[in-house]
């Protein structure tokens, strides 16, 4: 009798760790694969704790930067120098700059094109943590929709796309990589080929070889090395043009069917500390 | 609690401070000072398991909401570490070497835990090499700190007087 008792105690005690073990992977599930909005509660805490984190960093940061500082002095003459050179062709590069701009201005007109590059402003910002849970593969940067940025927006440094906004409180967003192993990060790209664009889906980012994986590009298709993958602006998130890398190799899939392409970007993933948000324009009436 | 909420709060902020001067993939150095920190506390509280278990999912909840954007996720992590780091210390004492014995096997613990959580739900594919990889790159850093940070809170406890179980 009391063996029995115990026995059903025990079955119940497993039905209900069991219970407990779905609901939170069903939370679990929920929050980590959907991009949900924080709540209230959740970003004035997230805001208050990255405030703390960031005047206790203040004092690092200043250091640090003023090792950076004294380093750079020793090769200042020889920066001068070259930038005197580059400063002499500035005017007739920002001349070209803008006559270009005028008959890209006016192309778009003709075209009804409104996805570019030259459609977007730039939002700097400093990183403030890397990577914290090392799964998520993101970054949290010091502006917020304070600053007017919005889930979605593509985050860049001068070497290429980096990653998109994810969510967002009043003065801290965070940023989902591009080297996110999530498969639901599909991203159009093109290989521009000379004149031609040959265009593809970027699926995935093989961390042993550090290069991004672009499929679905036609086996008759010749793609040179070192050729440059750009976004398409197909799909309304990224705009059109923004570096995401070079052709490393490319192999042919188990079929023999379509082109795997490894492209090679220049950014330093593990090395970002300070981004550059896209916001688009707003048009003027 | 002299101890207990300095050495959360320090080990919280100070692993966000690392991840800035550490690189994201290819490192040696990844901190989880976090996580040790519920291993260096555990014996100031005195066998009262119910309260260490608070702390952990409390300390949990906060690095979800501040760092990484999740719900939960970590709050329940957290407290099946705090579990973890009871059985261990049920069978080891508590001593400066034992401290980097019970710090290893709460890093492997908490790195498979996660992986397979991830997995399970279909964020992550299951890849074996990278459970390897996120284990000895987190393992060399967390110990020293956990070393030294375990020094310093003894020597406040005997200097102090302040409770704690050995």
């Amino acid at each position: 009798m009391y063996n029995n008792k115990k026995k059903l105690a025990l079955r119940y005690i497993v039905l209900i760790i069991l219970v407990i073990i779905v609901v939170f992977l069903s939370i679990v599930s929920k929050v980590v694969n959907e991009e949900r909005k924080l709540t209230l509660v959740e970003q004035s805490i997230k805001d208050t704790g990255l405030f703390i984190n960031k005047i206790i960093y203040a004092p690092i940061k200043f250091i640090n930067s003023k090792i950076k500082e004294v380093n750079e002095k020793k090769d200042l003459y020889n920066k001068y120098k070259e930038l005197e050179k580059r400063i002499e062709e500035l005017d007739l590069v920002k001349a070209k700059n803008d006559e270009l701009e005028r008959e890209l201005n006016s192309m778009k007109k003709i075209l009804d094109l409104n996805n570019t590059l030259s459609s977007e402003e730039f939002l700097n910002a400093t990183v403030i943590n890397r990577n914290l849970g090392y799964w998520f593969n993101t970054i949290t940067i010091d502006k917020g929709s304070n600053h007017g940025v919005k889930v979605d927006m593509p985050v860049i440094v001068s070497e290429g796309l980096v990653g998109k906004v994810i969510s967002t409180t009043a003065f801290n967003s965070t940023v989902k990589l591009l080297t996110n192993e999530d498969r639901s990060n599909k991203i159009s790209v093109k290989i521009n080929i000379g004149q031609k664009f040959v265009y593809g889906l970027l699926t995935d980012y093989d961390q042993k070889k550090n290069c991004f994986i672009i499929e679905g590009i036609d086996q008759n298709v010749d793609i040179p090395i070192d050729s440059v993958v750009t976004t398409t602006g197909l799909g309304n998130l990224f705009p059109s043009g923004i570096l995401v890398g070079k052709v490393k190799s490319i192999e042919t899939d188990n079929f023999d069917l379509a082109k795997i392409v490894e492209i090679e970007s220049d950014v330093d993933f593990n090395d970002l500390s300070f981004v550059t948000i896209l916001r688009r324009k707003e048009i003027k009436q | 609690m002299s101890i207990i909420l300095p050495v959360m709060i320090i080990s919280f902020f100070l692993e966000s401070i690392c991840s800035n001067f550490i690189s994201i993939n290819n490192s040696l150095f990844i901190p989880l000072f976090s996580i040790i920190s519920l291993v260096i506390i555990y014996p100031y509280f005195n066998n009262d398991d119910f309260k260490f278990l608070q702390f952990c999912g409390l300390l949990g909840l906060f690095y979800d909401l501040i760092f990484t954007n999740t719900f939960i996720f970590n709050m329940v992590i957290f407290i099946s570490i705090g579990i973890i780091i009871k059985l261990v210390n049920f069978f080891i004492s508590n001593n400066a070497l034992n401290i980097i014995l019970i710090s290893s096997i709460t890093i492997i613990a908490y790195r498979i835990i996660t992986y397979f959580v991830l997995c399970i739900i279909g964020y992550l594919n299951f890849n074996i090499q990278i459970v390897y990889k996120s284990i000895y790159s987190s393992l060399l850093l967390n110990i020293i700190y956990a070393f030294l940070i375990y020094l310093i809170t003894d020597y406040f406890s005997r200097k102090y007087k302040i409770q704690k179980i050995d």
